[in-house]
């Protein structure tokens, strides 16, 4: 009888000590959900000014000065490393990197100008569970320690260092689906509300160093279509690929220029936080030759020629997946077919409109 | 600009085209070397130019060429690589060749060599560079790091992306 009061007593407290945990871990979910939703909303909207120190394996440390204003617009200043010199100005509507190296301003449209940030934020978390892995100092101010992990294990991940003050993102970290490290970036000081966040000089380079240097790279076009209207853009049928890595969904497609002097199509498909970029071809260019599909294989790009397409593929995931996903494009049926078809249309002048600052 | 150095370089300029080289060469210290270098080319060329060849030598040259005599009968390439100097090259670079085959061979290839590396050809860099526009402006994107991959695929330089 003791016996079993005994036994009956330690389930009992089993269970208890069981649902505490449960509960526990319940309740730092949800509190890592809500740092994630803070940092997605408020968070980006935090004016600040600081030093960075960005490390990729296998390159030299940088340090790069960064200043951010409350709706986003960045300025970037490398200091130091293979980059030093290298400016970055992006006011919300347009991008300018200055390269002393090349002595070039390259000038490019806001691709978050596009839209989609809130997508993109239904996605992640939807794909990726967030978890709070403890507290840290970060430049000294106190931060959350975030894991983006993904639901769908063998895909990349990060972490992210959230400020408690304001959900400022103070540090990143991308790993790869194996964990190895890819890339980080932290903060070594950082002030909030600096008086140069709002003065809109900051966010512009110096207009003589444009009109000197200023050009637009092709391709750079920031006016996402549905491949239903790419069709017509591009002047071939654009095919979508019918497999894509789990937690991936279609964005956008934008036209771009090929070798062959013909628009070929860039597919974004995206999972909130990774990104995989689907180049096709349909006007019978030989590969390698004119097209903008690279010649030779190598571990970033994947491609691909079949049923007169030419494709390649590049982003955050295996190179098994991009290629299963290429073999699948090349498979599926056409979006559409153009309207007109035999005259694709002419290259786009956007970029030099965009030079021209029109 | 660097296309207008050689004109610039003998004067062939009109006067506005010449303004716009002068007012670049101010900033950019890689045409002014490049043009350094073209000015040492005709320095040479200019002092150079005065010397006079002996009296006929290029008749000499031209009735030798205009008769073919003297010319020796074509070797294989073999033998010619056989002869004279070249022989003891040959053998020693023959030597070096096989030694290097056998260490090879015997020592296999180095451990966890690198992972092939990213072409520098022009096309993978564009398709590179619309992977970190698309990765610098994401929601968390690490900007400041996707920039430099950016200007790296820009520059021609192999790519860290994973």
């Amino acid at each position: 009888m003791k016996c079993q009061a005994l036994i009956s007593l330690l389930t009992v407290a089993l269970l208890g000590a069981a649902t505490w945990r449960y509960q526990q871990i319940l309740h730092r979910r949800e509190e890592a959900r809500r740092i994630l939703v803070r940092s997605l909303d408020a968070g980006q909207r935090v004016s600040l000014a600081g030093d960075q120190r960005v490390e990729i394996p296998g390159a030299p440390v940088t340090q790069a000065r960064l200043v951010q204003s409350a709706d986003g617009k960045t300025s970037i200043m490398y200091l130091s490393g293979p980059c030093s010199g290298m400016r970055i100005w992006d006011n919300g509507r347009l991008n300018w990197r200055w390269d002393p190296k090349r002595q070039v301003v390259e000038i490019s449209a806001c691709r978050r100008r596009a839209g989609g940030e809130e997508t993109q934020g239904a996605l992640l978390q939807k794909n990726f569970t967030a978890r709070l892995v403890g507290r840290e100092t970060v430049a000294g101010c106190p931060a959350y320690v975030l894991e983006l992990r993904p639901k769908e294990v063998g895909q990349p991940w990060k972490r992210l260092w959230v400020s408690e003050q304001n959900y400022a993102v103070l540090a990143t970290a991308d790993f790869g689906a194996d964990g190895r490290l890819i890339q980080s970036t932290h903060f070594e000081q950082v002030s909030f509300a600096p008086p140069e966040a709002t003065q809109p000089a900051t966010f512009e380079p110096p207009i003589e160093l444009v009109e000197r240097y200023g050009t637009a790279h092709p391709g750079d076009s920031v006016s996402g279509f549905t491949a239903r209207e790419l069709v017509d853009i591009v002047g071939f049928p654009v095919r979508l690929p019918t497999y894509l890595p789990s937690g991936y969904e279609f964005q956008a497609g934008y036209p771009f220029p090929c070798k062959c002097q013909n628009q070929a199509a860039r597919l974004h498909f995206t999972n909130g936080v990774n990104t995989i970029l689907l180049f096709e071809c349909g006007h019978n260019c030989p590969a390698g030759q004119h097209c903008v599909i690279p010649k030779g294989s190598n571990s970033l790009v994947v491609q691909l020629r079949e049923n007169g397409l030419t494709l390649a593929a590049t982003g955050d995931a295996p190179r098994e997946q991009l290629d299963r996903m290429l073999r699948s494009a090349a498979q599926s049926k056409p979006v559409a077919s153009p309207k007109k078809p035999g005259s694709p249309p002419e290259r786009s002048e956007a970029p030099d409109r965009i030079a021209a600052g029109r | 600009v660097n296309e207008l150095l050689p004109d610039y370089s003998v004067e062939l300029l009109d006067r506005r085209t010449r303004a716009v080289v002068v007012e670049h060469l101010e900033t950019c210290s890689g045409c002014r070397g490049e043009l350094a270098a073209m000015e040492h080319a005709m320095r040479l060329v200019r002092e150079h130019a005065g010397l006079n060849p002996p009296p006929g030598l290029w008749n000499g040259v031209a009735n030798r060429l205009a008769a073919g005599e003297g010319a020796e009968p074509p070797l294989s390439p073999l033998r010619w690589l056989w002869r004279g100097p070249w022989r003891g090259l040959v053998m020693g670079g023959a030597t070096v060749a096989a030694a290097a085959w056998a260490l090879f061979f015997t020592l296999g290839p180095p451990p966890n060599l690198p992972p092939p590396e990213s072409s520098a050809d022009p096309k993978v860099m564009a398709i590179e560079r619309q992977r970190a526009l698309a990765s610098a402006e994401s929601p968390f994107g690490d900007r400041a790091a996707w920039e430099i991959q950016l200007a790296r695929s820009a520059r021609g330089e192999r790519s860290t992306a994973p």
